[in-house]
């Protein structure tokens, strides 16, 4: 049955006036759910304006001698709607069918925000938003990622490469210092000064070997003062450090052995030793 | 606005926050990584820096510039403005020494009086951070000069992009 508040205007209401465009349906349902789905799919043949600018709103009339149901079925514009008077979220307009009065009531149009659907749509946008530039931040962090690993292996090559160099320098260094150490080469001048002050004058000197931090000095004659040598780190060795020939000297002191055989003991008195530590 | 079921519209929202909320983390653990090898990246850069630096320190500073194959001219000349005359020089070893540089073995023959001896050993000695006088055997003949074999350490900066020596 039909709801006397839609199907009368309230008493105190103004005059009637016919505010929207109303037409009859028979339908073989007494839903009223079921009815506005069938004028919601028919709407295009049932409304004279676009369907996309008139609301719809039915009213229960009564059975038809048919046995089905007769609707009235109230089709205003949305712009109308949008205009009137606020009474909450629907609005009463008055139509007219078959001379009787009839009070649809539609739901107002949203204009706005308003309820948790706008809000969850909303939000769903806004997070739909929010993880495409987020999807955006991650392809261009995995890059710059990939970018720099890369340098990162580069470099950790490079790290390996001056690795084994700065390896080899310092064996090479720990070498050099230790040579360095020993082989002093001041020691020449230091032994040829030493052998002038000793002798007080010059010297004839037939041979000189420095090897090892080490230095003999052959004398081509006998010292002067042995004991003024010795005082300036000279000391007399019993094996002859050079091997060739020494000026001035007879045959006899040519050492008569090869390279690294014993030594001779030739000249004994001739042939002083000094090193790095000795030397004065 | 479009109207979709409500069932429809919360799952779409559910969907673009999981959707956020796993891209968000993923972004949070990028980012973390990101500056973890950013860090080691910084680490290992200056640790290449470092090496670089130790490994340009070298042995010492180079006692001349030379090609390898001009090297023993070089130190040839060299002993020559010490008064010595040399008869050959050679390279018996080369080792590498750090960037360019080349701990080289020269084995020279010559002679000299003793004066230029000891002008030598003063020159090897004021030179003692790049050479280092290893033998030296002087045998003195009937003009007052020696016959000298020379043994020297040499530190050589080997140019990078050396020319070849013109023919």
């Amino acid at each position: 049955m039909p709801n006397p508040a839609e199907t009368e205007p309230p008493s105190n209401a103004p005059p009637p006036q016919d505010e929207v465009f109303v037409r009859a349906v028979d339908l073989p349902t007494l839903s009223l759910r079921q009815a506005r789905a069938a004028v919601a799919q028919q709407l295009d043949i049932l409304s004279p304006l676009p369907p996309a600018e008139v609301a719809a709103a039915v009213v229960l009339i009564g059975p038809t001698e048919a046995g089905l149901h007769r609707y009235a079925v109230g089709l205003a514009p949305l712009r109308l709607l949008a205009e009137a008077p606020a009474e909450g979220r629907s609005v009463t307009l008055i139509g007219r069918l078959d001379g009787e009065i009839v009070a649809f009531r539609f739901d107002r149009p949203r204009t706005g925000i308003g309820g948790a659907g706008d809000w969850i749509e909303i939000a769903t946008i806004a997070g739909a938003c929010l993880a495409i530039l987020l999807a955006g931040a991650n392809l261009r962090v995995d890059r710059e990622i990939d970018a720099v690993q890369a340098r990162l292996d580069a470099t950790d090559a490079l790290v390996q490469q001056r690795s084994h160099e700065v390896a080899q320098v310092a064996r090479v260094a720990g070498a050099w210092r230790a040579a360095a150490a020993t082989r002093k080469a001041g020691l020449v001048d230091c032994a040829l000064t030493s052998l002038v002050k000793a002798n007080a004058g010059p010297v004839r000197v037939a041979g000189l070997a420095m090897a090892g931090g080490q230095l003999t000095a052959r004398l081509a004659d006998p010292p002067v003062d042995p004991a003024a040598l010795k005082a300036l780190g000279l000391a007399p060795v019993a094996t002859p450090a050079v091997q060739t020939s020494v000026a001035g000297a007879p045959a006899g002191a040519e050492p008569a052995s090869a390279p690294g055989e014993a030594a001779v003991p030739l000249a004994l008195a001739h042939d002083f030793q000094t090193g790095a530590a000795a030397c004065r | 606005m479009t109207q979709r079921p409500t069932a429809l519209r919360v799952s779409l929202a559910v969907l673009a926050l999981a959707a956020t909320l796993a891209l968000g983390v993923r972004l949070g653990l990028q980012l973390g990584a990101l500056n973890a090898a950013n860090g080691d990246l910084a680490d290992a850069q200056r640790n290449a820096a470092d090496l670089q630096r130790t490994a340009r320190q070298g042995v010492g500073p180079p006692l001349f510039e030379a090609s390898s194959a001009d090297a023993a001219d070089v130190l040839g000349q060299r002993l020559q403005a010490l008064g010595l005359a040399v008869r050959k020089t050679d390279v018996a070893a080369a080792t590498p020494a750090g960037r360019d540089l080349v701990l080289t073995r020269f084995v020279v023959e010559g002679r000299g009086d003793p004066a230029a001896v000891d002008r030598l050993a003063l020159w090897a000695e004021a030179n003692a951070r790049s050479a280092i006088l290893e033998q030296l055997t002087a045998n003195a003949g009937d003009d007052g000069k020696s016959d000298l074999k020379i043994e020297l350490d040499a530190l050589v900066r080997s140019p990078p992009f050396a020319k070849a020596p013109a023919s």
